[in-house]
């Protein structure tokens, strides 16, 4: 489990910094969100308490590359991966679509909240009417990134869990019979 | 009790990390923009700068070939433009030399100019964040190029922020526009003086320190040099809009930024502290803080 949040938090930094990288050329509507699709994905696929400690240490991560307050990301990153548990258990989000949907609503969702806790510590709502269709765009752009993140993700939890049994079993093997 | 211990692990756990960042938002909340940062946030700053210039890279390759080779249309239109505008401000050039020489103010000028005379470092943007709740740029220079906290970014149009962290080879520069940048300001026509503060929007807020002070729109704001941080003169912005009910305590006005904030490719950073800040964050209290670091 260490070793798959460890690899968790390594994909998921990488994100955070390629993020800001691609915020670069394009122009933030334009690039998606990916420290959201790795929480996530991580959401979707770690067990609770792990998880939860991920998205928050991933979150810190990006109030530190970001420059926001320090826990602000953090934050917002908790409550969506409470959210996104909830969610996960009541509805059925195998399909691409569905995946899509999600991660539509979660940058809305995400962009609300950031709001929210900048209006608790600065005083004023942050978001802006006209700012909303560049968001609606960042979202739905992430979106389409969201079926292959999840896929991601399951692939990386099933090699981890494969690699985990193989060496169970090899340790069987090596047990002296009584 | 063991049994329950382990059934509300995680709600005690998210409950724990709610409270954990409440806290920290509430301890950073109080830290000032040029209040150096710990070392895993200078160690974050110069691992992702190599990974934000590889990742930008195929991105802005696309962006110059279509700006090189395919948009040439509008590039002829705004050469022409410019050269238009280029002649008109050669002629009014000329008449404001030939008046100022006139009036004795050019031995004031160029004192001025000396005055102006800062190195200035150009560099490149390699990261963004341009978000309603942070407003910050990765610069590719950094204390190897003598980069520190504290240092005023420009470019040609004017003021685009300042330092806030430095690691060996990259800078992180707070914009203006963030909601954490206070600028003390003047309006260039009147002198009326007050402080330009970012709304995380695209947006400026000039608060007037005298009620009733003379703003209009379309007047230009430029740095008063009050403070210390920034040189006095750079451009700022135009006045957009004079809020002027009599039933709002405070005289604002909202600012239209001299910089296009969403364009910015390279920046210049200029390499001389300000007296104020040099007392805080300069070299002196630099190297106490570099000894006092692991």
């Amino acid at each position: 489990m260490i070793r798959a949040a460890l690899i968790w938090f390594g994909v998921g930094l990488a994100a955070a910094m390629a993020e800001a990288g691609l915020a670069d050329p394009l122009s933030v509507a334009f690039s998606p969100d990916l420290s959201l699709l790795a929480a996530l994905a991580a959401a979707l696929t770690l067990a609770p308490a792990p998880g939860l400690v991920l998205v928050c240490v991933l979150g810190l991560c990006s109030d530190l590359l970001s420059g926001a307050l320090l826990g602000q990301h953090a934050l917002a990153r908790i409550i969506e991966f409470a959210a996104l548990r909830a969610i996960a258990d009541k509805f059925d989000l195998r399909r691409p679509l569905a995946k899509m949907a999600l991660a539509w609503l979660m940058v809305h969702a995400d962009a609300m909240l950031q709001a929210c806790i900048s209006w608790l510590f600065f005083g004023d709502f942050a978001l802006a009417w006209r700012s909303l269709p560049g968001w609606a765009l960042r979202a739905a752009i992430t979106a389409l990134f969201a079926p292959a993140a999840a896929s991601m993700a399951s692939f990386l939890v099933e090699r981890l869990s494969e690699g985990d049994s193989v060496r169970k079993m090899s340790l069987d093997t090596k047990r002296p019979v009584i | 009790m063991s049994e329950l211990l382990r059934r509300s692990r995680v709600p005690l756990l998210f409950a724990g990390l709610l409270l954990l960042t409440l806290v920290l938002i509430l301890v950073d909340r109080r830290r000032g923009i040029l209040e150096t940062g710990a070392w895993p946030e200078r160690a974050l700053l110069e691992l992702a700068a190599p990974i934000q210039q590889v990742v930008s890279w195929p991105g802005e390759l696309l962006g110059e070939s279509w700006q090189r080779y395919i948009a040439l249309a509008e590039v002829q239109q705004e050469n022409e433009l410019l050269r238009q505008r280029v002649t008109a401000l050669e002629e009014e050039n000329l008449q404001y030399a030939e008046a100022l020489v006139a009036s004795g103010h050019l031995a004031r000028i160029v004192q001025m100019r000396a005055d102006f005379e800062i190195p200035l470092l150009p560099c490149e943007v390699v990261g963004q964040n341009i978000k309603p709740w942070s407003r910050t740029l990765t610069l590719n220079r950094g204390r190897e190029d003598r980069v520190q906290t504290g240092m005023p970014v420009v470019v040609a149009h004017g003021l685009v922020g300042l330092i806030s962290l430095t690691s060996q080879n990259t800078a992180r520069t707070t914009l203006l526009l963030d909601r954490r940048s206070l600028v003390d300001a003047i309006v260039r026509r009147s002198r009326a003086r007050g402080i330009v503060q970012g709304r995380g929007s695209g947006d400026l807020e000039f608060e007037l320190l005298v009620r009733g002070d003379d703003v209009r729109a379309g007047d230009e704001l430029i740095t008063s040099g009050v403070g210390g941080v920034f040189p006095k003169g750079l451009r700022i912005g135009t006045v957009r809009q004079v809020n002027t009910g009599s039933a709002e305590v405070r005289h604002t006005a909202q600012i239209q930024p001299a910089v296009d904030f969403g364009r910015l490719e390279h920046v210049s950073v200029m390499l001389q502290l300000g007296p104020d800040v040099a007392k805080l964050y300069g070299p002196a209290n630099g190297q106490r803080r570099a000894e006092a670091a692991p």
